[in-house]
């Protein structure tokens, strides 16, 4: 399995380092949703953040959640806004 | 037992705590006081967290270096902002608000000698303005507006306080435009038309050599070259997209995030003759204070700041090319 999945909040500086990004990979989603790359880096990281472990069908039904918010949100946005900006869509969770 | 003395004839110097990591690529040591042996490293640019932004906003405005920014402005939640905040590398410090409550804005300059134009309110008629101030590293203070663009926002914006460049932008009406106008610190003077009309362009360098790409719609990978009279057909990038973070000058260049229209994580910099793709964004993101323009550090050491993901947020990346480190040597 090339990914794992957690939620773990974003506290600011230290959260990921340089060296994490280039030791492993690493993408964050919406509601705290990360794709941590499977390897000894990785899992190292979750620990090291606090991370609480997510199949990744719940990772994405976490994100999907979030989206459908967005969405909402972005309906209620005025037409100078909808005229620049493209209405939220789901994605697959790498 | 075999000593590393006995097999290769001299030892690995030990040392209680590690050098700097800048002044040890390519050295081995034993540090005494964690146990371990020690290799400094060079790695490829990537991007860290940073210190997250006091608010969760998009579509601030933003100028500066990634150890000394400025942000203001942008959405939160059901409003249009004129918090403004300093940053350090470390803190971010509220200053003196924009006179102005504005979204949809573009920066350039420094924390001290900074310029924001355009953008958009929407508690005025029309929502979009040509409003300008200038920051002094203490206060906000209106500046002349531009007239050749009367109601824009989203422009790319690039250069000094006192030689900006404006690239095209989009305003209510006529929508996107192709307008550019230079900035000599009092007055705003109409150039050569953008040579495509188009929206949240990623914009770099100075007022005579500088370099635009991208931007919407549709979304492109075309990039102009501007000389400080006119444009001409310049290097694209690889993915199409608007309304990112930029940085650096026309011969070394950054670009990170956007939409496509979806949220990108994508990071390109340039030599002055092609992108090529570095380190991703570890969070994919558009309408960041650095993006929709402004000159925010270097390709070397950039920072992106808020943005949409698509919900607003607060989170802060730092990006840095070459990362040094130090590492652990395991043994097995």
């Amino acid at each position: 399995m090339a990914n794992t999945y957690c939620t773990a909040t974003n506290f600011g500086k230290g959260f990921f380092t340089h060296e994490d990004r280039n030791d492993f990979y690493l993408s964050g989603h919406a509601g705290d949703v990360w794709v941590v790359g499977n390897n000894a880096a990785g899992v190292s990281w979750i620990n090291r953040v606090t991370g609480t472990a997510k199949t990744k069908a719940d990772a994405q039904a976490i994100v999907d959640g979030k989206i459908e918010e967005a969405q909402v949100s972005y309906d209620a946005e005025s037409a100078e806004y909808k005229a620049m900006h493209s209405r939220p869509v789901k994605y697959i969770l790498p | 037992m075999a000593t590393y003395k006995g097999i290769q004839g001299y030892t690995v110097q030990s040392l209680s705590s590690d050098p700097p990591a800048t002044q040890a690529v390519g050295q081995l040591w034993y540090n005494s006081t964690a146990g371990a042996f020690k290799v400094g490293t060079l790695g490829a640019g990537a991007w860290s967290s940073g210190t997250n932004f006091p608010a969760s906003v998009n579509q601030s405005g933003g100028a500066g270096t990634q150890t000394t920014f400025l942000a203001w402005g942008g959405s939160d939640p059901g409003d249009q902002r004129d918090e403004t905040f300093k940053y350090d590398g470390t803190t971010w410090t509220a200053t003196n608000d924009r006179n102005l409550k504005i979204s949809g804005t573009s920066g350039l300059g420094t924390q001290t000698a900074a310029l924001g134009a355009g953008g958009y309110n929407v508690s005025l008629t029309p929502v979009y303005t040509n409003a300008c101030e200038e920051f002094d590293g203490t206060s906000w203070a209106t500046a002349n507006v531009d007239s050749n663009k009367p109601s824009v926002g989203y422009i790319g914006l690039t250069g000094t306080q006192t030689a900006g460049l404006s690239v095209a932008g989009y305003g209510s009406p006529p929508g996107v435009i192709s307008v550019c106008s230079e900035y000599d610190g009092t007055n705003w003077t109409s150039t050569a038309a953008y040579p495509s009309t188009k929206s949240s362009v990623f914009s770099i360098g100075i007022q005579t050599a500088a370099v635009a790409v991208g931007g919407a719609p549709p979304f492109q990978t075309a990039g102009f070259d501007y000389d400080g009279t006119s444009w001409s057909a310049g290097d694209a990038i690889n993915t199409a997209r608007e309304a990112g973070g930029q940085g650096g000058i026309s011969t070394a260049g950054i670009i990170f995030g956007g939409a496509t229209p979806s949220m990108t994580d994508k990071t390109e910099k340039y030599d002055g003759s092609s992108w090529t793709e570095v380190g991703d964004l570890a969070t994919a993101r558009s309408l960041m204070s650095s993006g929709s323009s402004s000159v925010s550090g270097t390709q070397t050491a950039n920072l992106a700041v808020t943005g949409g993901t698509p919900s607003k947020t607060n989170v802060v990346e730092e990006w840095n090319d070459p990362v040094y480190a130090n590492k652990t040597v395991t043994v097995s």
